[in-house]
């Protein structure tokens, strides 16, 4: 568990962008292990069946959280003057970003550029082709490069 | 990968969870439930399946016999019978030369 508890941690908080509900998601995911362990077939696998957990308990956390408090993407993307004085790190402004994608985009590209994983591999987490994550990342990758590109222009 | 892309791996890097995380986790795999070892019927059903197998088995083994057994009596019987309605039937051919 030490070895992969930062990989599942990091899901739940690039997704959620919520500690609590990263740690709750977190936990749960190992709690799970705990119960189906007997099904683990390898190393390999456990990690799959770790990314495929995670990435999938959430996706559920975050729709909970938006049912409870529906949030507009327009609405969330944009930091408020207050934050845009004290966000001054690109990185942070992009985790935010990531967190205000649809939940499909967030996931490939979670799995694509905090997993480092291929294409194929994020196809089977989430039982999808591969064109369709193409197809995702670009999109998302489109629209954080817009973001970014009329912060920039703003600042 | 491009400069943007490279900005984004660095910005979703992996994050260590808070502290206490292992401990709060170990404290919730204690707090479940014993898994409780079901019964298992099914031992018992295969010793009553196999158990069942071989009475029948060994049943019908004593009755084959027992039949086999009753056939060769009948047999032994009319055999003796027909060695008696032989005999007489000698007797009397031997009589009847006599006369």
């Amino acid at each position: 568990m030490e070895t992969h508890k930062a990989m599942v941690y990091s899901i739940g908080w690039h997704f959620l962008h919520d500690r609590q509900a990263a740690e709750e998601m977190a936990q749960e995911v190992f709690l799970q292990l705990h119960r189906n362990w007997a099904i683990i077939q390898s190393p390999e696998h456990l990690l799959f069946w770790l990314r495929r957990t995670a990435t999938h308990r959430a996706i559920d956390a975050g729709r909970k959280r938006k049912s409870k408090a529906e949030v507009a993407l327009e609405e969330a993307d944009e930091p408020t003057m207050l934050e845009r004085v004290h966000d001054t790190l690109l990185s942070s402004y992009l985790q935010r970003m990531v967190g205000t994608l649809p939940e499909k985009q967030r996931s490939a590209i979670l799995l694509r550029y905090q997993e480092d994983m291929e294409v194929e591999e994020i196809a089977q987490v989430l039982e999808m082709n591969a064109s369709t994550v193409k197809t995702h990342i670009a999109r998302g990758l489109e629209f954080l490069r817009g973001k970014v590109s009329r912060r920039l222009r703003k600042v | 990968m491009t400069p943007f892309e490279e900005d984004l791996k660095k910005a979703l890097a992996r994050v260590e969870p808070p502290d206490g995380f292992t401990e709060r986790l170990a404290a919730r795999i204690g707090a479940l439930p014993a898994r409780k070892r079901r019964p298992v019927y099914w031992r018992w059903a295969a010793a009553a399946a196999a158990a069942a197998v071989l009475f029948s088995g060994v049943s019908y083994e004593h009755e084959r016999q027992a039949r086999g057994e009753a056939a060769k009596e009948k047999l032994l019987l009319a055999m003796r019978i027909t060695s008696s309605k032989l005999q007489q039937a000698q007797h009397q051919i031997e009589e009847v030369e006599s006369h």
